[in-house]
């Protein structure tokens, strides 16, 4: 238990020391509240329009009590609005978060439903045809970045097969599934493939070493199946590096894909906190900062509480302290 | 293939299983390694026998090879293993898979390492039999709580939700000899399953082992480089060299009546606790053969104390002793004249050094 | 090798599910030929990034240019016709609205203003290489100044730098990204010169000691345990001097393979921001700018002014990892045997 809330205590810590850096990043950027004004209250504005301006922003308050009122705002929910389309942040975000999300879950789940069982295999047949092609062909794909990736997919997929919309327009899944997935197909390929890559050239590494056990042999010897042996026995005690990489990947695929979002004109998160700094709107940074840092960090957690469970010599070894 | 053995298990005449001119070789990168070169025996129902030789005899690779537990690349088979009055060595995957842990069974070296760090104990012995048998969860649970009890391992329901790395040594491997007893099999192999133990819970293994063995009426192939080992729980002892058999006999003749130079150097090698301190140990000098390129003739030759020049020319084939059950691969054994002038002559040099 | 050596019953690989054992001479071929290649191909972009003003094979098809320079980084006012690379010529079928090419044109063509791609691909080559390179080498000195101490001494030290790292891995990294390049790169300065190279250098050195801090770490901590650390510090031995003496040259040959494959992660990272427009600016071309400005291009079918510098990308990072690769088994082996 001291365990789970040591842990807590370093979230916290993360978290507060996250946000208030980047609310000092913000004020230091250059330009800042020039740019500002000049966008919200057009050019040529006036010393006098400029300093009222600055005042009903809440920009001429010192720094700390800057921070601890957006970060009240934040925990009770009142996020207001952007400072130049006077949009509700909070529908802006809801709005990129299902986004980013959708990226995020179909990026995971192909790139494990293809990883997972071709790592098992490799791993089993270690240098034989098949295992050297997977291999090979992951180590190129790790060389491959999205930036890469996506033109080559949209100049095969939409300019000369037509098959999917460029750029993809963001339908939801509930009103019109096809068009839904024709438009998130090539971004979640995109995403998966370096994803793929690395995920199957670890779980192959581990499942060889654990295949070498002598409690494979056990198991062998007691007459169990090759599935059953390599998908119950073998695969558990070799899913750490796999579960680790996973969730490390969640948080940075919700607010690092910018260049997908870019590229395909998906309003993700990472679109938004981009876009948010160049136009200067420090609540509306804050608050996604904050998010992510959050999503990032609570996944480390749980995934640290998910050791245990997979790995029952680590649940030992922490109740012992 | 299961409903075959079963009919034939009905047949309670003829051995149980018979082994002809097993070769097990190895494809490396240095050559052919021929682990096993050409071992025959029986063995009877209800029977234990153990197999004995160092490091390289070939011994774990026989056990394997009989049950067909090795990788497939790389590894050539011939022979014939005749189980049950059925030839095995010729089976697919499928079919030895359903013969393991059913009708044969081994046990380990290293308990450590040869349960699922990560699966309870109930749940693996369970397997088996929910595998083979057909059991329910339950009935799979029940079960393995009385095999537990039959192992006489300390508290047994707890052990059942336990892991592997909560039981000590000598629990794991009882747990192990639970497990590979599950199914009933009419032949279990025992790879050294005592060398990674303390000595006090050797005893206490080999007396599970047996005593399974008594009530089940199975039959037990104890491979160890320990001759303490099989002397006490052992009918029959079969001692390996080099990838041969080169002495088979029923456990007392053997050591009462030893032909091979190497199972009498074996026996001088170990050490006696009556002996006065800073007494020499008696060494068998040299190495193990190499298996790729094995000497010509008799495959002891180079260490041999006793070596004549034919035993280096020409291989000695495995000849019958008094005994009828006692048969030895050497031209000149314990009791001959050569063997026993030579003695003479070291016992002569012995003294005269000391 | 001994007769002891040999497999024995013990050693045999008795697993029935993974038979272990390698085919030596053919697979020990191919990785060869795939290292040479590698090889082969980083020498060969180095040397042309370093000479991509003067060199001759460079400079191919720019009779429309009056000096060499011009070819690559210059932008003539009008448009001047978009060539294909001259393989591709021959397939197109004549009638199709894509211009053909003449002989002239370069190896990779040209981009839409004319410029020979071949030729600012090596000129990129050397922005990128310059840009990560000198990005990995001061994230491994700083990183792993930080991870040995950490992992040496432990205590709190460890537990600062510890939580200094995970608030930078917490940290969005675009934000520190966009925030560095802006930061040194006032908007109100003009914007004719092209931006510098150093605030791109510093994110990514930023970016890059948090896993380099940890690794390091590991691998001291590792280190720190064994005999003959214990021997030194029992001959009074100081903590620095362990740390350079001892531990510093067995974590050397990690850190290597680790720096070759953060090389190319940072060259891959350069282009990502380069693609987004963080980088430094035209005319001045990176990899990833070139991929970027071509992607309006492919929509229309125009494909190689974006693939063409991502083919160089793919063969420069693709070598770099084959020899972070091939550099890390062969350490791992040796340290299995001592």
């Amino acid at each position: 238990m001291s365990y789970v809330l040591r842990r807590l205590a370093q979230t916290l810590f993360v978290v507060v020391a996250v946000t208030f850096l980047t609310s000092i990043a913000l004020r230091l950027m250059p330009g800042g509240e020039q740019v500002l004004i000049g966008l919200t209250t057009g050019p040529g504005a006036t010393p006098e329009q400029a300093a009222a301006k600055v005042k009903e922003l809440g920009l001429d308050r010192p720094l700390l009590v800057q921070y601890f009122s957006w970060m009240g705002d934040f925990v009770t929910g009142s996020w207001g609005n952007t400072w130049q389309t006077n949009q509700a942040i909070a529908t802006e975000v809801k709005r990129a978060m299902p986004t980013s999300l959708y990226l995020m879950v179909y990026g995971q789940f192909l790139a494990l439903l293809l990883a997972i069982p071709t790592a098992v295999w490799s791993a089993y047949r270690q240098n034989t045809r098949f295992d050297r092609m997977a291999s090979t062909s992951a180590f190129g794909m790790l060389s491959l970045p999205n930036f890469i990736v996506a033109p080559i997919l949209v100049l095969i997929f939409s300019v000369t097969w037509k098959i999917f919309p460029f750029p993809s327009f963001y339908r939801s899944l509930w009103d019109a599934p096809v068009e839904h997935f024709k438009a998130f197909a090539l971004p979640s390929v995109t995403i998966a493939i370096p994803l793929y890559a690395g995920y199957m050239r670890l779980l192959r590494a581990d499942m060889i070493a654990s295949l070498q056990s002598d409690f494979i042999t056990t198991a062998r010897a007691k007459g169990v199946s090759t599935p059953r042996l390599l998908f119950v026995h073998g695969l558990r005690p070799s899913l750490f590096s796999l579960v680790t990489s996973a969730a490390v990947n969640i948080g940075a695929l919700m607010g690092g894909v910018v260049i997908v979002e870019q590229f395909f004109q998906l309003n993700g998160m990472g679109r938004l906190t981009v876009e948010s700094i160049f136009r200067r709107e420090y609540p509306t940074v804050q608050y996604a900062v904050v998010i992510l840092a959050l999503i990032y960090i609570s996944v480390n957690f749980f995934v640290d509480l998910a050791y245990a469970w997979i790995d029952p010599r680590v649940r030992a070894s922490r109740a012992l302290g | 293939m299961n409903r075959q053995l079963q009919a034939s298990r009905r047949q309670v005449e003829g051995p149980l299983l018979e082994v002809r001119d097993l070769h097990t070789h190895f494809r490396t990168d240095r050559g052919l390694v021929r682990a096993v070169d050409g071992v025959s025996f029986s063995m009877a129902r209800g029977a234990s026998l153990g197999i004995v030789g160092e490091s390289g005899s070939g011994k774990s690779v026989l056990s394997r090879s009989i049950m067909g537990l090795l990788p497939k690349r790389n590894t050539e088979r011939s022979g014939s293993v005749i189980f049950e009055g059925q030839e095995i060595i010729d089976l697919s995957l499928n079919e030895r898979r359903k013969i393991w842990g059913r009708e044969m069974s081994m046990i380990f070296q290293d308990p450590m390492t040869s349960l699922n760090p990560v699966m309870r104990i109930g749940k693996q012995i369970g397997e088996g039999l929910r595998l083979h048998l057909g059991m329910s969860k339950d009935d799979a649970r029940a079960t393995a709580l009385k095999l537990l009890q039959d192992v006489r391992i300390p508290e047994p329901e707890k052990r059942l939700d336990q892991f592997a790395f909560e039981l000590s040594g000598g629990m794991r491997q009882r747990v192990m000899i639970a497990l590979a007893m599950s199914c009933g099999p009419t032949l279990l192999f025992a790879d050294e399953p005592t060398t990674a133990l303390d000595v006090t819970v050797q005893a206490q293994i080999l007396e599970v082992i047996n005593e399974q063995r008594r009530d089940r009426n199975m039959s037990v192939i104890l491979v160890t480089h320990d001759l303490g080992v099989v002397a006490g729980h052992t009918d029959e002892i079969a001692v390996m060299y080099g990838g041969k058999l080169v002495e088979k006999a029923p456990t007392r003749v053997l050591f009462s009546n030893m032909k091979m130079p190497y199972t009498e150097a074996l026996l001088h090698s170990i050490p006696k606790i009556d002996d006065p301190s800073h007494t020499r140990l008696n060494v068998i000098p040299g190495r193990p053969p190499d298996l790729v390129n094995p000497p010509k003739g008799c495959r002891f030759s180079p260490r041999c104390a006793f070596v004549q020049d034919r035993c280096r020319e020409e291989e000695p084939p495995l000849m019958n002793a008094e005994h009828p059950e006692h048969v030895y691969a050497c031209w000149y054994p314990v009791g001959s004249p050569v063997h026993r002038e030579r003695t003479a002559q070291l016992a002569a040099q012995a003294v005269g050094a000391s | 090798m001994t007769d002891i050596d040999v497999i024995t019953s013990e050693n045999a690989p008795l697993v029935p599910v993974v038979a272990t054992q390698p085919r030596p001479r053919k697979l020990r071929r191919r990785g060869r030929v795939a290292k040479w290649l590698a090889v082969s191909w980083l020498v060969f972009l180095t040397i042309s990034a370093i000479g991509a003003n003067s060199f001759p094979y460079i400079n191919h098809s720019c009779d429309q240019f009056e000096k060499s320079i011009d070819c690559s980084t210059a932008s003539k006012g009008s448009l001047v016709k978009i060539e294909m690379p001259p393989v591709w010529a021959t397939w197109e079928e004549p009638g199709k609205d894509l211009p053909n090419q003449a002989a002239s044109a370069g190896l990779m063509g040209t981009d839409t203003n004319g410029r020979d791609i071949f030729a600012r691909s090596m000129l990129g080559a050397r922005n990128s290489l310059l840009i990560a390179g000198l990005a990995i080498t001061f994230g491994l000195a700083i990183g792993t100044f930080l991870g040995m101490i950490a992992g040496y001494f432990r205590g709190w030290i460890d537990m600062v730098i510890e939580n200094v790292t995970n608030v930078m891995l917490a940290f969005p990294a675009l934000l520190l990204i966009i925030f560095l390049v802006t930061f040194f790169n006032d908007p109100s300065t003009s914007s004719a010169a092209p931006r510098p190279l150093w605030p791109i250098i510093v994110a990514l050195v930023l970016l890059s000691i948090p896993p380099l801090t940890r690794l390091v770490r590991a691998n001291t901590i590792a280190y720190a345990q064994r005999d003959f650390v214990v021997a030194a510090r029992s001959l009074g031995a100081k903590g620095s001097r362990i740390l350079f003496r001892e531990i510093l040259p067995n974590i050397v040959p990690t850190l290597l393979s680790f720096a070759l494959t953060g090389l190319a992660l940072l060259i891959v990272a350069e282009g990502g921001l380069a693609f987004l427009g963080l980088s430094v600016e035209v005319p001045v071309p990176t990899w990833g700018s070139m991929i970027g400005s071509g992607v309006t291009p492919l929509r229309q079918g125009v494909w190689w002014i974006s693939l063409m510098p991502a083919l160089v990308m793919f063969l420069t990072v693709l070598s770099i990892n084959l020899l972070g690769d091939v550099l890390a088994q062969r350490f791992n082996r040796r340290e299995a045997i001592g």
